[in-house]
């Protein structure tokens, strides 16, 4: 299925994809949305032709997780329904505060959190990279800090 | 920074080395994509959308080709070729042999098309391309011509590739002498790899004027060797046992042997050969019958009689041409006249005789 180049790709990239990954689902889930994205986009009709297939990538990850979340709501949604208690326990590898504050955030928030203060890249490339206009990376930049505000001053 | 920033930052720092390590290569190998729950709500209105849009949209595309369908230069070939096939809810799965078809029609060839591109991918929309043997010549795209971060168009030759290669499904949707809509499921077991394509207005850029004078045409003289005719123009000869159906000619093979005659074809024209073998046989009839969307020529008499030229114009240009019934003889040409205007000419009898 991989090619010799998507290989290479793969291996020279996977590093950051996990960590990206990570802060879109959470560590547990972070392998498994790697993983499902790269399989995807690598079959993906016009992959050879993507000329940031970096960036690519990126942007395909954050769709994912968001069908993910999307999921995971109605989930949580059908277990409120029937009265179960929703699983909530926090990741052992991070502080309680942290796993909240990322749970606060929806899955766009957390990809720019994670590109300004872990990647450290600016608004326009940001913007570029997941699709959207500067001003909404801005807007949900300040939301975030907002949000996240609120669990790590505690 | 701020001490809110770098809480954030130091979170964002917690997170990233939270993360496990990446899944290895072989691991990937192997993986099948989740498939995401679907509520049957979504599926049961998708699908009834499905039926309503592909019923509209073969409605309009009945009316849109109509008009080509119905006029006075059509060929026979043009008219058996059109179908507009309504498989909103196909019934066969597998790959669709017009798919095959379209791919060998473009093959080599320079053709500009606008491709409307469907998936769940950031490449959806609709583009004006130019492409030349699956190389992009030019691309705009249509949605947006100053959007900055131009998703890749998908090609028209691509889309047929994938789709020939697809193992979940191929189905051709709708189709006419200039259009193709396609759905494709590439992967069986991966989701979200579907794709609607579809390519409209799709036209041969690279088709070339040949000018016709005492009966012949390409500078190739009156009777060119088979061989000589398929290198020259690249196309493939077909033994031929059946003799060729003309719309208003009576053909008939020179040699009259049947099984000892082939044929060259590209759009409109149809070119006879006969002999002992392919290596020996000549060309012995040619006729042009108009401008078929994947013809690789356009033909014209060297006075501008062309399909389509009025009768009167015919004669105007030809004095000394002879008219009987609906077919005029000039210039060592025929010219098979419908509705006042010429609908097709060529060399019918046996110039080798």
């Amino acid at each position: 299925m991989f090619d010799p180049q998507d290989a290479e790709f793969y291996e020279q990239h996977a590093p950051d994809f996990v960590r990206f990954a990570s802060a879109l689902v959470g560590p547990a889930a972070a392998e498994d949305l790697v993983a499902d994205t790269v399989v995807r986009v690598v079959r993906s009709p016009g992959w050879h032709r993507v000329t940031n297939r970096r960036a690519y990538a990126y942007r395909a990850m954050v769709n994912e997780a968001r069908q993910l979340d999307r999921a995971d709501r109605r989930r949580l949604a059908r277990e409120r329904r029937v009265g179960s208690w929703p699983t909530d326990a926090p990741s052992t590898a991070l502080r309680p505060a942290v796993t909240r504050a990322m749970r606060a955030l929806s899955v766009r928030e957390r990809a720019v959190v994670f590109m300004v203060f872990w990647l450290d890249q600016p608004t326009d490339q940001i913007a570029a990279t997941l699709g959207v206009s500067t001003r909404t990376v801005q807007r949900d930049l300040d939301t975030s800090l907002r949000t996240m505000g609120r669990f790590l001053d505690d | 920074m701020t001490d809110h920033d770098r809480l954030v930052r130091t979170a964002m720092r917690d997170v990233a080395h939270a993360a496990p390590p990446p899944p290895p290569l072989e691991q990937l190998e192997l993986h099948r994509p989740h498939r995401h729950p679907v509520p049957r709500w979504v599926t049961a209105t998708a699908a009834l959308l499905v039926v309503t849009l592909a019923a509209l949209g073969v409605g309009l595309l009945g009316r849109s080709d109509g008009g080509a369908v119905s006029s006075p230069s059509t060929t026979k070939e043009t008219s058996t070729t059109v179908s507009t096939t309504s498989t909103s809810v196909p019934t066969v799965a597998g790959i669709d042999p017009l798919l095959g078809e379209w791919a060998t029609r473009i093959a080599g060839r320079t053709i500009t098309y606008t491709a409307t591109y469907s998936c769940f991918c950031d490449a959806t929309g609709t583009w004006v391309i130019t492409e030349r043997d699956g190389e992009v010549l030019e691309a705009t795209y249509v949605d947006d011509p100053l959007r900055a971060d131009l998703p890749t168009p998908l090609l028209f030759s691509d889309a047929l590739r994938f789709a020939a290669t697809a193992n979940g499904f191929a189905r051709v949707s709708a189709s006419s002498p200039t259009s193709l809509s396609m759905q494709v499921d590439v992967e069986k077991d991966a989701i979200d790899d579907e794709y609607d394509y579809a390519a409209r207005d799709i036209t041969f850029l690279d088709v070339t004027p040949l000018e016709v004078a005492s009966g012949e045409f390409g500078g190739l003289g009156a009777s060119p060797l088979l061989t000589t005719v398929a290198t020259e123009f690249d196309l493939e000869p077909v033994a031929d046992t059946v003799t060729p159906s003309l719309p208003g000619v009576t053909w008939a093979p020179c040699l009259s042997v049947q099984g000892e005659h082939w044929t060259l074809r590209s759009g409109g024209l149809l070119m006879v050969f006969e002999g002992s073998s392919a290596d020996d046989a000549l060309m012995t009839n040619w006729v042009y019958v108009g401008d078929a969307a994947d013809g690789k020529f356009t033909m014209a008499t060297s006075k501008g009689v062309g399909i389509g030229t009025t009768v009167d114009d015919l004669l105007a240009s030809y004095p000394d041409a002879q008219q009987f019934g609906d077919v005029i003889d000039a210039d060592a040409v025929r010219f098979g006249v419908a509705d006042g205007r010429v609908a097709w000419f060529g060399r019918v009898d046996c110039v080798s005789d």
